[in-house]
């Protein structure tokens, strides 16, 4: 209630300075007990606040940001983003209305914030297990959060506010896999809590291999990634190539009905999943959230936009303008850039186990290093291998060496190579990573 | 070097300090306050200005009978405060004791300013003028560029200026304060020509007011330089190819530029942070704090995490990632982290320190009032005492098939590996640098044997870059460099496209 407060009255304080006001805000609490070289300490943060302020006046945009819900520093905070305005094609901000109910809140996971030590003690058994099982760990390191925020965007026209909590804990094991836990709602069962760390080793290959070792230096390959690998080239490649803004500027060489993928492969852009922790009402404009069929059965439907994009373009906003973020820039203090919301590709035929035991001699590969540095004009990438197996005869079988493997595509046709998506496969599963819901995928990559 | 509102803040620590000082055996709090302007140009043309942002957070830890609690506030109302700290005490009685756990003492505990004079406060002063300048310098090279080349050029650019005021204090008596400038410029160019597409990227950033770019308004002539050499580039890739699977089964040598030293920040740097070690996730050194292997360089390698030296002298006045106490109140000290390729030294916070039972070097870091953990600063290669940089030809004459790469576009980290995207090569034939292009590389690094080949320098130390090093979800300014250093193509160092 104190955020819907505090908007009310800067809006209502600043409405004659401008014409119209758009504000950004995030508010919560973190708790988390952390385990580090057999110890576990805990941190808090409370009461950090995150406001993002955008005012219009006379067809020009102001900016500002500040971190505390205080309506004084906000009034400051609106002369003074009004005193270096730039012109912009947005006449308004949001109309908020009718946007989407996204349920992403327990209270039962609020509730743990009065009870630290049972956060605590799960935290010690995970710890606890691990050890009992192996004596000689290099390194563990696991935790336990839990999050609650509150998120609000209003403009003069509207209002949209959410809550939504979340329950994490991660295990990572010797600094070569990690495994985790996310969801908005307390788990049932905290045995698989308390478990994450040694499932996660009893799955770790105990050996490493080179590519030469291997026998595949510089040779195409079978690669299988994980969803969470998956997610990532996606993100780091997919979206600059979708974007309203990179199509008006001639970014992007995609139109649309373009084939881009296999006709397995259908991706949806969703900032409506219930099962996402990345859903919400609206966009970081006020704009409602949608799902975006952006690829069906490989073949390109539809670009994404945020308010000026869309104005530019004629369309309608897709609820896609985010304060999106990139290297060190604050989120309140980032522009609002076209992003993927969240991710949803609909699962394949193959069941994963059939898919793993299908390749004679492979890899399977579960994060990239270096990925961020990929050529996004070109939609490639070339990356070191962070985390991998070897897939031999069928089965895992030992870890990629650290820094001796390299994995490069393209997720588009380039230079007469071939896309990466064109000749896939799919898993039947899927999994969640918080923010995409993908299968596993199978495709053929050099080194 | 004051605080502008000194008092105010100072009522915040002087409160927390006083609600807790009877409840808890020692606390410490650290209050950043951060003022910021900043603009950019967008790929698809829109100019944003920020020309105000103000944040403000405290970092406050407590700890009661060897049990300790961090806890990150934000700074509303002294009764919200008050609220927020009576709940973390209720936390702390909950948690068990650690007999390992302590901190170091702060030194030099009576010195409490710190910092650099401001020359033009950005608070007091209008700025638009000023970003406008450094919008249109970039649009103008650009328009310039493109139609001299017949190519599309697109910049982005990011510029932010901002001051940050800190408090460090604690409830033996420590009050400690340090006001920096902070200045970063980047531009982003995206050259389209027909169907080919390519990139470049550039960066000045310093611990310097908008004068690090500006002068009378416009950009400086130097930063004119580097604008113009990162659109040439970005041309020249338009045309590049990459190395040949038989160039790159024949290569005998790397020969890395500064601006490609990110490998020394993510595959070196990392491993001496102290906090990493003692948890077992350093490839380098094991958690008692004794190197895995004693050699991890050849000879001729020092490296340091230090500013750079002028005059026979670390300059503390420069360097992105410089900074003169730490963000628990410890003097930054100058580290040497190889010597003659073998591990000396670790990077200290205050809780590492007393764990190992070594000096304090002030390393200990927060981004804005987050927990502070053990962070880099500006982070180099360098040759060893008495070793020789050399002229660029003589460095080359014995490279029969080598690469000399410009760039990074960052690094990210392992605990045995690293791996960079570099922006753009240049074939090294027969003792001669060529002008053939080669596209942008990934290059994947293994920590501990990556430099045991490295044969020669040439040029000065330097550390032309700013860059944004990631840890435990905080971002800090820093920088990494070296002169030209060249390396014998080994196992441990994989380029590929």
């Amino acid at each position: 209630m104190k955020l819907k407060k505090f908007a009310k009255e800067l809006i209502e304080k600043t409405k004659s300075l401008v014409d119209d006001i758009e504000l950004c805000i995030g508010a919560g609490k973190s708790l988390e007990y952390e385990i580090k070289n057999k110890k576990i300490s805990v941190s808090l943060s409370l009461d950090i606040s995150s406001i993002g302020i955008r005012v219009l006046k006379d067809g020009k945009l102001g900016s500002s940001a500040i971190t505390r819900l205080d309506v004084d520093e906000g009034i400051i905070a609106v002369k003074k983003a009004l005193t270096n305005t730039k012109p912009t094609v947005l006449k308004q901000f949001a109309k908020i209305e009718n946007s989407p109910v996204i349920d992403n809140f327990d209270q039962d996971v609020l509730d743990l914030f009065d009870n630290p030590v049972m956060l605590r003690e799960v935290a010690e058994e995970m710890q606890t297990r691990i050890y009992a099982k192996v004596k000689d760990l290099e390194s563990f390191e696991g935790g336990i959060v839990v999050a609650y925020g509150e998120r609000l965007v209003a403009t003069k026209n509207g209002l949209s506010f959410s809550k939504e909590t979340s329950f994490n804990a991660f295990a990572e094991i010797n600094s070569i896999d990690y495994d985790f836990y996310i969801n908005y709602s307390k788990p049932k069962d905290f045995e698989k809590i308390k478990n994450l760390a040694i499932d996660l080793y009893n799955k770790l290959p105990k050996k490493q291999v080179t590519p030469s070792e291997l026998d595949v230096k510089g040779k195409e390959l079978e690669v299988v990634l994980d969803p969470m690998c998956f997610e990532s080239i996606l993100r780091t490649l997919l979206g600059e190539k979708v974007y309203g803004s990179a199509k008006e500027h001639g970014l992007t060489e995609l139109e649309i009905n373009d084939v881009v993928a296999s006709n397995k492969l259908t991706i949806i852009d969703t900032g409506i999943h219930q099962d996402l922790l990345s859903s919400s009402p609206t966009d970081d404009e006020g704009n409602s959230s949608k799902e975006n069929i952006l690829i069906k059965n490989g073949i390109l439907k539809t670009f994404l936009y945020d308010a000026v994009s869309a104005l530019k373009s004629n369309k309608e906003p897709t609820g896609n303008g985010m304060r999106r973020p990139i290297l060190a820039e604050d989120r309140t203090e980032a522009p609002v850039r076209e992003k993927l919301r969240g991710l949803y590709i609909k699962p394949g035929n193959v069941p994963y186990e059939k898919m793993l035991s299908d390749i004679d001699k492979g890899i399977y590969v579960k994060a990239l290093m270096g990925l961020h540095g990929a050529d996004k004009s070109r939609a490639s990438f070339v990356a070191g291998i962070h985390i991998g197996k070897s897939i031999e005869q069928g089965k895992f079988a030992r870890l990629l060496a650290p820094g001796a493997w390299n994995l490069s595509g393209n997720l588009f046709d380039l230079d007469g190579k071939k896309g990466m998506l064109k000749d896939i496969e799919l898993s039947k599963e899927t999994f969640n990573t918080g923010s995409a819901i993908l299968p596993w995928l199978k495709v053929k990559l050099s080194f | 070097m004051e605080i502008r509102d000194e008092n105010k803040l100072k009522k915040f620590s002087d409160f927390a300090l006083n609600h807790v000082k009877d409840k808890v055996d020692y606390a410490d709090l650290l209050i950043e306050n951060i003022s910021k302007i900043e603009t950019k140009l967008l790929p698809d043309g829109q100019e944003l200005v920020v020309p105000y942002s103000s944040k403000a957070a405290m970092q406050l830890r407590l700890i009661k009978d060897k049990k300790h609690i961090e806890v990150s506030l934000g700074m509303e109302t002294e009764e919200k405060m008050k609220d927020s700290i009576n709940t973390v005490l209720k936390i702390l009685e909950t948690g068990k004791p650690d007999e390992d756990y302590g901190l170091a003492e702060i030194p030099n505990p009576k010195k409490q300013k710190y910092g650099k004079q401001l020359k033009s406060d950005l608070r007091e002063i209008d700025t638009s003028n000023k970003m406008s300048a450094i919008i249109a310098g970039v649009k103008e090279l650009a328009e310039k560029i493109s139609k001299e080349n017949k190519v599309e050029i697109k910049p982005e650019v990011w510029f932010f200026s901002q001051i940050e005021e800190k408090i460090i204090a604690d409830t033996q008596g420590i009050y400690k304060t340090q006001v920096l400038p902070t200045t970063f410029l980047q531009v982003f160019v995206k050259v389209k020509k027909e169907n080919k597409m390519s990139q470049f990227r550039m960066r000045e950033a310093d611990i310097e007011e908008i004068s690090l770019v500006l002068e009378n308004d416009k950009l400086k002539p130097k930063i004119v330089e580097k604008i113009k050499d990162v659109m040439d580039k970005a041309i020249k890739l338009l045309s590049a190819r990459e190395l040949t699977k038989e160039e790159l089964n024949n290569l005998t040598h790397y020969v890395l530029t500064p601006s490609t030293m990110v490998f020394v920040h993510e595959a070196q740097g990392h491993n001496f942070e102290a906090d990493i070690i003692k948890e077992g996730g350093s490839g380098l050194l094991k958690s008692n704090g004794k190197p895995i292997v004693e050699k991890i360089a050849s000879e001729i390698v020092d490296i340091y995490d230090a500013p750079l030296m002028e005059n026979g002298k670390f300059n503390w006045d420069k360097g992105f990632g410089s900074q003169y106490i730490d963000d628990e109140g410890v003097e930054i000290k100058p580290v040497q982290l190889i010597k003659n390729g073998k591990i000396v030294n670790k990077l200290h916070n205050r809780e590492t320190a007393h764990y190992y039972n070594e000096e304090p070097n002030g390393r200990g870091f927060s981004e804005l009032g987050d927990q502070r953990v053990v962070r880099m600063t500006n982070t180099f290669i360098t040759p060893a005492e008495d070793i020789k940089s050399q002229e660029l030809d003589e460095l080359l004459k014995d490279v029969k098939l080598g690469i000399l790469l410009e760039g990074s576009l960052g690094g990210q980290v392992s605990k045995d590996g690293m791996a960079t995207s570099l922006q753009i090569g240049y074939l090294i034939k027969d003792g001669t640098l060529t002008k053939i292009v080669l596209l942008p590389a990934n290059m994947a690094v293994a920590t501990r044997t990556a430099l045991l080949t490295a044969e020669g320098f040439s040029g000065e130390v330097e550390i032309p870059d700013g860059g944004f090093c990631g840890k435990a979800g905080q971002t800090k300014f820093v920088t990494d460099g070296g002169p030209i250093v060249k390396i014998r193509v080994s196992d441990s160092i994989n380029l590929a496209y």
